[in-house]
């Protein structure tokens, strides 16, 4: 077993000067050190004990206590330290700091070796920039037919921001490469751009398929008749049939929000009786002297009259 | 990730000195909004720092000129590393051919 004497582990006369117990830590520590010694298992326990041993010599104090026999040379068990040399070679981390730009002349050509030499040319540490976060309030109709919208960053520079077709609330755009630079020569971090979507006045989103509550006139519901009616892409002319009910459902195919590649979705329309606004005597007569009007119950599934 | 107290308090090193090695170049943080932030190796790194100008005794070029020579060892030994394990994966002839080779170069 080696010595655990201190001054046997430095190397030093009981009676030597601090100075020279530095010199000798020092001496040993250059030439022990793991990190200087990347792949010699050996070096990490030999410097631990020649550090252990410096702890108690190289301060005047401790050193006086242990000649007195007040410590002993074990001292307090350190927790087990990870070296620099053990991030270094391997793992994910390991070019953080690396470069092979000192065996530049090893990648002339075509040579072999090349292909063992990281890709990453000159100084290691080329780390990519952050990312940048920024939301983007639109409206409805902009987020479901698509639109290019300009956003201003905070150092002053602008960013184009081109929003799909189909964008749903709270979608993340990622901007490639057009976050935070690289401080170290990696590619700049992407900017990443939560959308907000307005809600609209009457559509509603569901899913691809948009949902529109549609009011109609009693003569439209009655006799039937063509009419305009919105889509998110313009307005379109739409036959209701004769005698269509509130909440009649019809659906127009192809009418909703397009969605990259696959079908887009269809508009739904929920169909409403609408009375004009103001009285009018010609109907109140005709529907007073209206006998069907007093016959039929559409609450009778309520078990009301 | 490591914050700037956390990593100087890890380390065993004054805030002072940490901005220093990293206005030198020798560490390199993370920054954002939130300030510099420090990884594993960061530390691992630190530490080597802490002990060659510290007890080691090495000046500041000193540690400048150890710093880039122990980069250049590491890229050499992933390189080295990278071309041990083309060579294992290789058949055991491709195998003795490569070592009947590498016995010729003096």
């Amino acid at each position: 077993m080696a010595s655990t004497d201190p001054y046997e582990l430095l190397g030093v006369a009981r009676g030597a000067s601090q100075k020279d117990i530095q010199q000798a830590y020092r001496r040993l520590a250059k030439k022990l050190h793991p990190d200087l010694n990347p792949g010699d298992k050996e070096a990490q326990r030999k410097f631990q004990d020649v550090s252990a041993a410096y702890d108690i010599l190289g301060d005047e104090e401790r050193r006086a206590r242990f000649d007195r026999g007040e410590i002993d040379a074990s001292g307090e068990e350190q927790p087990q330290r990870r070296y620099y040399r053990d991030y270094a070679d391997t793992g994910p981390t390991s070019d953080t700091y690396s470069g092979t730009s000192g065996f530049a002349d090893f990648r002339d050509n075509d040579d072999i070796l090349s292909a063992f030499f990281s890709r990453r040319a000159g100084r290691g540490f080329r780390m990519r920039g952050n990312d940048r976060h920024y939301r983007l309030e639109l409206d409805f109709l902009d987020a479901v037919n698509g639109a290019t919208r300009r956003i201003i960053l905070p150092d002053g520079s602008s960013l184009d921001v081109v929003i799909p077709p189909g964008t749903r609330d709270h979608q993340t755009l990622r901007l490639r490469e057009k976050g935070e630079p690289s401080s170290s020569g990696g590619g700049a971090g992407d900017a990443l751009i939560e959308v907000i979507v307005r809600p609209h006045p009457f559509f509603h989103r569901d899913g691809n398929d948009i949902r529109l509550d549609l009011p109609i006139t009693l003569t439209q519901a009655v006799l039937g008749g063509r009419i305009a009616v919105p889509t998110p892409d313009g307005s379109v002319t739409v036959t209701i049939p004769k005698w269509s009910n509130t909440g009649k459902v019809l659906r127009l195919k192809g009418r909703g929000v397009p969605s990259g590649g696959s079908r887009r979705g269809d508009e739904y329309l929920t169909l409403q009786i609408k009375l004009p606004q103001k009285r009018d005597p010609d109907l109140e007569n005709f529907i007073e002297h209206w006998p069907a009007g007093r016959t039929y119950n559409p609450r009778r599934e309520m078990g009301v009259a | 990730m490591i914050d700037e107290a956390e990593m100087c308090r890890r380390a065993g090193i004054k805030s002072y000195m940490l901005r220093e090695w990293i206005q030198a170049d020798w560490i390199h943080p993370r920054s954002d909004l939130m300030g510099a932030s420090f990884s594993d190796i960061d530390l691992a790194r630190a530490r080597l720092i802490r002990d060659l100008a510290g007890p080691m005794g090495v000046n500041e070029e000193g540690v400048a000129v150890i710093l880039s020579l122990l980069d250049q060892i590491h890229g050499l030994r992933r390189a080295l590393r990278r071309m041990n394990s083309a060579v294992v994966a290789q058949d055991a002839a491709v195998r003795r051919r490569i070592r009947y080779e590498a016995s010729k170069i003096p």
